[in-house]
């Protein structure tokens, strides 16, 4: 069916008129050279005359056509007729021949090689992400008061944050580059961390570094803060005592301590839980020596303000102990024995009260200085060891295959996205010009 | 530069000359085509371009994209024979555009003078006729072209002027009909 057929619908369905169709079978039949019935000589002269009309070719271009023709219709060699025009290419005028002397077939190696390289260049970038949506390990750095609930997990996160906050701290004081290179470090493992809390985890890390510095005058009393981090490290159940053992190894090099330790588990999984107590100076180096013994799964920071528990402890220190003194000028200066014991007896209670000041300031002091760490190492969701591998088995066979047909399936779909958008522009250009190359002819004969 | 064609007395000579190979089914089908349509298509090109060089130069062209895409023909769209004049219409078309573009050409003169051998009557009618013919639209002279000069079907016009036999035989009719009344206005 054609266009016409579908914009005209009804009217061509209806049968040719009988009058018009004698007429025309009798217009074959004149054509064919046989006699017409009686009233019909009109259209036999009439077909007898035409004919008559129907010009003939000359002997010399049957000749030279059909030598043409013999030879295959060799190109460049047609029978020409005038000196100029009419071809030689085969085309004499057509909308195509305004576009080059190959018409619209010399676009195809052009759009076959445009389209293909679009296809390389897309699959290129996305094969370069292949294998780059790994599960990252997570960061969730959080202060006492909260506010790390909703971490971020990409990757340009951390980077901004990090960036952020070194500017932000810059502002707060200057001279301590502790904030800004942990900042850098996180953003640069990649790690999600939650603006808040490391913000305050940043100038934890500064305060600490403060206490630890020399210098530091009486009044601009350094901050005191306890940290506490949840670390979880994956590796394949074999290897999780290794870990362990390296784990504890890390801890002492750090001048910490163990608290306690356990391992537990089967051929298949095991689980170890360590509980540390590591120098908050170098705690961050710590971690990084734990993170380099296994897969980091989870990471998890919190810091608390002690310096108000530290300030508080340290000033009742100091006033028992003036109270101490006191007491002591005071039983110097007794006349009587019955004031001296009194006086004894509230010495004795001072001395206790200093005991228990002296008590709670190096408690806290400890609760600064060293820092809780607890970590698990667990065999669920590492990545098998190498050196578990026999070899390829075909289990691996079919793991691979499954890869290459994922890949060459992504392949597909993203040449299928390029080349479909394109296939259906290039139909559309087509039909678009068919039908104006078409009308241009059409209208030759109109004008 | 064009190289001097070896020139053959007999087309059938030529065209059953000893192969190097067996023809396909293709070739021999094109071989019977062109055999068969050759005249056929000059008569149709030439009354449609009424231009004997003109229409030697396209006739040449549509044989040969015939054969340089005899590939794409489809038998579910029509006959060959429909098939090739189709491309000859297209080339001739062709010309007709480029004529126009270029230089008016004028068309070849009707002939006025009448054999001496031709009765007198049939001289008349015939004269009468070519005057008729001179009335014609392009399109009529096309469609008596394809029916007269070629001898198509009406089936193979249709396929040939991309409209529906039905359309082609009113077409037909109504121009028989014009060209009648033509001539007998013109005696």
């Amino acid at each position: 069916m054609r266009l016409d057929d579908l914009t005209r619908p009804g009217r061509d369905d209806a049968e040719v008129p009988a009058e018009v169709e004698r007429e025309l079978e009798a217009l074959d039949a004149a054509l064919r050279g046989e006699n017409l019935p009686a009233g019909m000589e009109g259209l036999e002269a009439l077909v007898s005359d035409l004919r008559a009309e129907r010009e003939e070719p000359e002997p010399r271009f049957e000749a030279e056509l059909d030598a043409w023709a013999a030879a295959g219709f060799p190109r460049g060699e047609r029978p020409c007729a005038r000196a100029a025009g009419g071809g030689g290419d085969g085309k004499t005028g057509g909308f195509f021949s305004r576009f080059g002397p190959n018409g619209p077939r010399g676009w195809s190696p052009l759009a076959a090689t445009a389209a293909t390289l679009v296809v390389v260049g897309v699959s290129i970038a996305q094969l370069g992400d292949f294998g780059g949506d790994e599960e990252a390990p997570t960061v969730a750095t959080q202060a006492e008061d909260g506010g790390g609930a909703a971490a971020p997990s990409a990757q340009e996160t951390a980077d901004d944050t990090a960036a952020d906050l070194e500017g932000a701290l810059e502002t707060e004081s200057a001279g301590n580059s502790v904030g800004g290179s942990a900042a850098q470090e996180l953003g640069r493992d990649g790690f999600t961390n939650d603006r808040t809390g490391l913000t305050n985890g940043l100038r934890n890390q500064r305060a600490v570094a403060d206490s630890n510095r020399p210098g530091v005058s009486r009044g601009q009393e350094e901050r005191r803060v306890e940290r506490d981090v949840e670390l979880t490290l994956a590796a394949p159940a074999g290897e999780v005592p290794d870990v362990t053992n390296e784990v504890i190894d890390v801890a002492e090099d750090a001048d910490g301590v163990v608290l306690n330790s356990r391992v537990t588990g089967t051929d298949d999984s095991a689980r170890a839980e360590l509980e540390l107590k590591v120098p908050t100076a170098t705690l961050d180096d710590t971690l990084a020596a734990l993170s380099d013994l296994a897969d980091v799964k989870s990471r998890t920071e919190s810091g608390e303000d002690i310096t108000k528990q530290f300030v508080s402890a340290k000033d009742r220190l100091v006033g028992v102990r003036a109270e101490r003194d006191s007491l002591a000028a005071r039983i110097r200066a007794a006349t009587t024995d019955a004031e001296v014991d009194a006086l004894q007896a509230q010495l004795a209670g001072v001395n206790q009260q200093i005991a228990d000041a002296q008590n709670e300031l190096a408690e806290v002091k400890t609760r600064a200085r060293l820092s809780d760490v607890s970590v698990v190492v667990t065999s669920d969701g590492a990545q098998p060891s190498e050196d578990d591998d026999d070899g390829w088995s075909f289990g691996d066979a079919l793991d691979d295959a499954g890869r290459v047909l994922e890949v060459g399936a992504g392949v597909a779909l993203i040449s299928a996205a390029v080349l479909l958008p394109l296939a259906i522009i290039a139909a559309i250009a087509y039909v678009t010009v068919a039908a104006m190359n078409r009308r241009a002819r059409e209208r030759a004969l109109d004008e | 530069m064009k190289r001097r064609l070896r020139r053959s007395g007999d087309m059938n000579e030529v065209l059953t000359a000893p192969a190097q190979a067996a023809p396909s089914d293709s070739e021999a089908a094109f071989v019977e085509l062109y055999r068969s349509s050759r005249d056929d298509v000059f008569a149709y090109v030439s009354g449609l371009l009424r231009d004997r060089s003109a229409a030697e130069d396209v006739t040449a062209a549509a044989f040969e994209r015939a054969y340089r895409r005899s590939s794409s023909f489809n038998p579910s769209r029509g006959s060959r024979r429909a098939w090739l004049f189709g491309i000859a219409r297209n080339a001739a078309l062709d010309e007709l555009r480029r004529r126009k573009r270029n230089v008016e050409m004028t068309s070849e003169p009707v002939a006025d003078t009448v054999p001496a051998d031709e009765e007198a009557e049939v001289a008349t009618r015939r004269a009468s006729l070519r005057q008729a013919m001179e009335k014609l639209s392009a399109r009529e002279r096309e469609l008596v072209a394809l029916k007269f000069f070629a001898g198509l079907t009406t089936a193979e016009i249709a396929g040939v002027i991309s409209v529906s036999e039905r359309a082609a035989a009113m077409r037909v009719h109504r121009t028989i009909e014009k060209l009648r009344r033509a001539c007998d206005e013109a005696r």
